[in-house]
């Protein structure tokens, strides 16, 4: 195996410079997390659905799995959050903190993050604009993303973010929001029907796109309701970068297979009683899409950011759900309505949807239950949210999961330099264009062979596994006093917790040694650590 | 699912290492090579040309008119059709093959139009459709192969995926096919691999605590075994080329495609179903003309030569090969000598398995005024053909997690290629 010790007078001295000056962030320290988070007050809305979750498992004789230790909790909040598993300093400063809600403060402060708005919001974006679109360029779609996450962080109301996409006019480098209509007009033919669909799926939880040729099978949607959504976007036009409406004219529907064509006028497909009168279509048809009695809207946003939080919609598909019931009162609420109610109560502010989010059982619950043994009784225990669901990582969760393990420090892109930024930024997209992007369509990917030979004998397996002067590899088996701390790293790096006596008692043998059977054995912990389903799984 | 033969991983590399031949395991029957044809697991082969091909430079030509460019035709082995003159070589055997000039689509984005020629559907953001090859793997399985029976050869930019069959049909790249198998061979000597793989089962037993039923059901372990499998296994040698002599590599001729379509042919003889191999830049906004002289000197050599490897092995009556790209090219030469997309009206060339070689199919007005074809075929249409060429049923429907049902092809085949 290459190591990098062969040079190793100057080496030595660089190492210990080094690693004095990195290791601080590695020993526990004083914490420097806000006091208290505004959105984060007021907790009825946990209460609520605890309360409905709770009653539901008595209904059905289930007991719901016990709560997970604080340190699984943290792994679960920071993949979903930003896209990795927490960094050994990260474990660290939380492990130092013993007061009784850190894990919301921790919450808050991972919102602020700059990694926040690298991935959240990136996938978060994925629904609005296409995840694999070559026309979008990759400014074009940084762009959007970092509009979309400053937006959440900053505490504009979802409505309001939705309502610029929708209606947003000008061009993209000023008003990001625009990229929404752009990426489809850019694409030409039948843009105001590919956005009908998106709005009604990314914003209302609803495919409506089989009733571009045909009545929805099973849903009451029929072909003249599409089409008159479509026709909300007939006077949207993308020139020289710029999104704007023309004056009024008249939708023409190409029908292919009639072989004719019909004009059709914009029109509601329900409840058209809440719109109210704008200048522009696209206007109106925001201001119906995002009003407070639509319940539709913050039902889907609601369950859209359960399912980026918990790795599982709340309900399946996540664009497809099922009409709102009818009733307004509060005792006949579903899940996703309390969190709708608490949503309007709160000024749509999605941070505040995440921290209720966080703060319900479903995510502190462990994903070990007695009843997993068996088949019948893990289906229902999974379905009603009796234990935490697992979940595969998503490509850009396992590669920068591979990343952050293979630093002892955070990586947050603030404290790269601009070249080392852009290299991680490009492995990361290598990676993920080999192993695939999931995309919103319905193809969760599970994990294949070509994916777990990537992993077993990839490039980045291979690099972020190898004991370098810099490497977390390197410097934890170079540093750790002794066998129990240096397991005890990795583990922490890789999988966010301690390891068990019996992995004790299997790999502290292996560690015995002078520092050349160390880094070694250190290497195979993180090859194994990389490669074992814990690593590759939400749980 | 569990294997029926109670072999944990650690087994069968013990196994294979000590008979030196992972093949040799019980059941597992490789030399599909050796049986004749009609027996002989089928396959296709599809030879991608990615960015649009022109049908004009290629197997559509109109020399001396108006929209034909410098491009000049040659006679062919099949008589009255008549390809590039920068073909000569493929040009001697189309009697294997039938040409179709009039494929139509909706498609003229990369993206869109790639995903519709490669999946016989077009876009739907509710659904991912799976890629021909894996409606091929899907509809054939082959118990003896140890290596993922969808495989890409070369760079290609729209990867075939298993979309709603599942990932176990997405495409195993291998983008310089006949280079080193570093990758997937793995890249440590095998004690060390071994101590690794007994360090995995430890890990693997503390997560499956207490959650036994979904662990098993991410499949994990299997597809690790599954992949090591494949990382030991001797079908692994279907992507060296160092068993092939050197006058069979001059004929494909010394490029990264024409090495992968001598891979393609190897892998075809362990029965592989499905194999893409790529050949780039046919995007030609500019310079259409001596691009595509180009990309037809790298072409040309490599398409003949594995028609006619195939054709000495036996191999053809049961491997479909199609080559196609997501579009064609426009009629008008634009500013740049160049050719801008032309989804209405582009040629594809395809021949093998029970198809009909020798019929030709549609015509493209040569004045270029005219924009549909004569005879008009969809890519449903073709992917119907392909299948039955097959032997797959294309109207056969697989449920989809929306419940939508979907089948394997839109299209009715067309007869005139049904031999």
């Amino acid at each position: 195996m290459r190591t990098q010790y062969s040079f190793w007078p100057t080496t030595i001295v660089m190492m210990a410079i080094v690693s004095m000056v990195g290791w601080k962030a590695v020993e526990p320290g004083v914490t420097t997390l806000p006091k208290h988070a505004s959105v984060s007050d007021d907790i009825a809305a946990v209460d609520r659905i605890d309360a409905l979750l709770n009653k539901q498992w008595n209904d059905s004789s289930i007991s719901p799995a016990a709560d997970a230790d604080d340190l699984q909790v943290l792994r679960r909040l920071t993949l979903a959050l930003v896209g990795s598993s927490p960094s050994l300093a990260e474990i660290r400063e939380f492990e130092s903190d013993i007061s009784p809600d850190r894990l919301t403060r921790w919450t808050t402060r991972l919102i602020a993050d700059s990694r926040f708005n690298e991935y959240f919001a990136a996938r978060l974006g994925d629904a609005f604009i296409d995840p694999v679109s070559e026309e979008l360029k990759p400014h074009q779609r940084e762009r959007f993303r970092c509009w979309l996450g400053e937006s959440i962080q900053q505490g504009m109301g979802y409505d309001e973010i939705v309502s610029e996409m929708i209606a947003g006019r000008g061009v993209f480098a000023d008003h990001p929001a625009t990229t929404f209509v752009a990426s489809e007009l850019a694409l030409g033919d039948q843009a105001a029907e590919r956005l009908a669909a998106r709005t009604s799926r990314a914003f209302l939880g609803q495919r409506i796109d089989c009733a571009q040729c045909h009545d929805h099978p099973f849903a009451s949607w029929e072909q003249s309701q599409f089409e008159g959504l479509a026709a909300f976007f007939g006077n949207v036009q993308f020139q020289r970068n710029r999104v704007q409406d023309t004056r009024p004219q008249p939708f023409v529907i190409q029908d292919d297979r009639a072989e004719l064509s019909r004009t059709v006028a914009a029109e509601l497909p329900f409840d058209a009683f809440m719109v109210s009168d704008h200048k522009h279509q696209r206007e109106s048809l925001a201001s119906w899409v995002i009003h407070p009695e639509n319940r539709r809207f913050r039902r889907a946003i609601a369950n859209r950011v359960w399912g980026l939080m918990l790795g599982r919609p709340f309900i399946s598909p996540v664009d497809d759900l099922p009409d709102p019931g009818t009733s307004d009162d509060p005792d006949d609420f579903d899940v996703l309505d309390i969190l709708a109610d608490d949503l309007i109560d709160h000024g749509d502010d999605l941070r505040r949807l995440i921290h209720v989010i966080v703060k319900t059982r479903p995510f502190r619950l462990a994903s070990t239950h007695p009843g997993l043994g068996e088949d019948e009784t893990a289906d229902l225990l999974e379905a009603s949210w009796a234990v935490f669901p697992l979940t595969e990582l998503g490509p850009h969760q396992m590669i920068r999961s591979m990343q952050q393990a293979s630093s002892v420090s955070t990586l947050s892109p603030e404290q790269l330099t601009p070249v080392a930024a852009f290299r991680r930024w490009q492995r990361q997209s290598r990676f993920v264009n080999e192993y695939g992007v999931a995309g919103d369509a319905e193809d969760a990917q599970a994990s294949t062979i070509p994916h777990t030979v990537q992993r077993l004998s990839g490039n980045e397996t291979r690099q972020q596994s190898e004991a370098t002067l810099f490497s977390a590899v390197g410097r934890i088996s170079a540093i750790s006093g002794t066998p129990e701390a240096c397991l005890d790293h990795c583990y922490l790096a890789c999988l966010t917790r301690h390891p068990s006596a019996e992995e004790k008692a299997h790999f502290l043998p292996e560690l015995e040694g002078n520092r050349k059977v160390r880094s070694r054995a250190c290497e195979d912990i993180y090859w194994t650590l990389f490669n074992s389903a814990e690593f590759c799984w939400n749980h | 699912m569990a294997s029926p033969i109670p072999l944990n991983r650690r087994d069968l590399i013990h196994w294979a290492t000590g008979l030196g031949v992972s093949f040799a395991l019980p059941g597992m029957d490789l030399r599909a090579a050796e049986r004749r044809g009609g027996e002989r697991p089928r396959s296709l082969i599809t030879l991608w040309l990615s960015g649009g091909p022109s049908q004009l430079e290629t197997w559509d030509p109109h020399p001396t008119t108006r929209i034909g460019g410098p491009t000049g035709a040659i006679s062919t082995s099949l008589a009255e059709v008549q390809i590039a003159s920068s073909f000569p070589r493929l040009a001697d055997q189309m009697h294997h093959l039938s040409v179709i000039r009039s494929l139509v689509s909706k498609e003229g984005d990369h993206d869109r139009a790639s995903y519709l020629v490669k999946t016989g559907f077009r876009p739907d953001p509710t659904l991912r459709h799976p890629s021909v090859g894996a409606i091929v793997a899907h509809a054939l399985p082959y118990e003896p192969l140890e290596i993922p029976p969808v495989i890409s050869l070369g760079y290609d930019n729209h990867l075939s995926r298993g979309g709603f069959l599942g990932g176990r049909f997405d495409a195993l790249r291998v983008r310089e096919p006949g280079s080193s198998n570093e990758d997937l061979r793995g890249w440590l000597a095998a004690p060390r691999q071994q101590q690794r793989l007994s360090h995995l089962d430890v890990v693997a037993n503390a997560f499956s605590r207490g959650r036994k039923s979904v662990v098993d059901r991410t499949m994990h372990s299997e597809n690790v075994d599954a992949a090591l499998t494949m990382m030991t296994s001797d079908q692994l040698k279907a992507f060296e080329l160092s068993e092939e002599s050197a006058s069979t590599l001059a004929n494909y001729g010394d490029s990264n495609f024409g090495r992968g379509c001598l891979v393609a042919r190897r892998l075809v003889q362990q029965g592989v179903r499905a194999i893409e191999v790529t050949l780039q830049n046919f995007d030609t906004h500019n310079n259409n003309f001596g691009q595509h002289d180009e990309l037809a000197a790298v072409l040309d050599p490599a398409f003949a030569a594995l028609m006619k490897d195939l054709h000495e092995r036996d191999l053809l009556s049961s491997t479909v090969v199609l080559c196609l790209g997501e579009f064609g090219r426009t009629p008008k030469i634009n500013g740049a000598d160049g050719r801008d997309h032309w989804p209405h009206g582009f040629s594809c060339l395809l021949g093998g398995g029970s198809l009909r070689s020798g019929v030709r199919i549609g015509a493209t007005d040569p004045t270029g005024e005219r924009e549909t074809p004569e005879d008009p075929i969809t890519v449903a249409e073709l992917y119907a053909t392909v299948l039955k060429g097959l032997g797959v049923d294309p109207t056969h429907e697989i449920n989809t997690s929306i419940g939508r049902p979907i089948r394997y092809s839109d299209g009715t085949p067309i007869a005139r290629l049904l031999g």
